[in-house]
């Protein structure tokens, strides 16, 4: 399960102009922890899985919490539930939060497939697409991932995760874990 | 005798005029909001617009250029139909709308010729709730 993934961060991606001059999204420690957690648990090995990583729009540079949106899956694919979608995005208006990141798994290697491309939850430029090989079972961490953005075109493209993702610890800037804020009450957990 | 009360000039009926709000919109219109990915913004319309040239004044406003028809307006009820007006989706003044896409979905799923998505297509396809 743990072959050599070609098109992962560490490998050959986008380094367009726009992509340098983006700023770094902070994910907490914890945000990354926790992710690998729920993916490892729904999946389970045997299912792709998603957790959407979101964030204030008032300081759209950090992530402050991990959602876990309800879902279908299987061992290639998942489909968000269309209800849950209609809450989810009503209560982060009224949040004043937005997603910062869509992030899941792939069975084996990491990389953006046109289902990745055609169906994601934001379409705005900038927005992020990451995706974890191995259904998650490997180390956490970003080694092994993919990571796509948005570009000014519309389309997704490879970026460099470790020059667009700063993993930030406890007490480190402003995005550690003493941010993390749990869901409100109108939003339902996956 | 009778000493006349002085006379306090009676008052003129007054009719209390609603004050308008300063944003109110022209007649005919309605104040909608739509939220997109957390964003909100205000938008005026006419009830008889269609749902479909409101979705394209949203898909502008919000700069979503990428796949436009991907995108859905919803209440909170569920989708609104692009050919309807707003009067016939139950569209009314005040109301809070969604713009998202219609479906949210991934994998790793890909041509087939890709030997490993292949094997994995060949799987029985168990969908799983999470």
């Amino acid at each position: 399960m743990n072959g050599p993934h070609p098109k992962a961060s560490g490998g050959s991606v986008g380094t367009g102009e726009a992509a340098v001059c983006r700023p770094v999204l902070q994910v907490p420690q914890t945000v990354l922890t926790e992710t690998f957690a729920q993916l490892r648990q729904c999946g389970a090995g045997r299912a792709e899985c998603q957790v959407l990583w979101i964030g204030p729009w008032a300081d759209p540079t950090v992530v402050t919490a991990v959602v876990h949106p309800k879902h279908l899956a299987h061992f290639g694919g998942f489909v968000l539930d269309d209800k849950w979608l209609t809450e989810f995005w009503f209560a982060m208006g009224r949040r004043g939060d937005g997603v910062r990141a869509q992030v899941h798994t792939h069975p084996w290697e990491a990389f953006h497939s046109p289902t990745d491309d055609a169906f994601p939850m934001v379409h705005l430029e900038g927005f992020l697409s990451l995706v974890i090989p191995d259904f998650a079972a490997g180390p956490v961490g970003l080694d092994q991932s993919y990571l796509a953005e948005i570009g000014a075109d519309g389309s997704f493209r490879g970026v460099d995760a470790f020059q667009r993702l700063r993993i930030t610890h406890v007490g480190e800037g402003s995005s550690g874990a003493r941010n993390l804020v749990p869901l409100s009450e109108d939003i339902s957990r996956g | 005798m009778t000493t006349a009360l002085p006379q306090h000039p009676t008052p003129h009926p007054v009719t209390m005029k609603k004050p308008e709000k300063p944003d109110k919109p022209a007649h005919g219109k309605i104040d909608v909001t739509i939220t997109y990915a957390g964003l909100t913004k205000p938008f005026t319309v006419k009830p008889d617009q269609t749902v479909q040239s409101l979705l394209a004044l949203a898909l502008t406003t919000f700069c979503v250029h990428t796949n436009p028809h991907t995108q859905s307006l919803f209440s909170t009820k569920g989708e609104l139909a692009d050919a309807q007006t707003l009067a016939a989706a139950a569209v009314v003044d005040g109301d809070h709308l969604l713009l998202r896409p219609s479906e949210v979905k991934g994998g790793q799923s890909r041509g087939s010729n890709y030997s490993v998505t292949s094997c994995a297509r060949r799987r029985p396809v168990t969908w799983v709730a999470a």
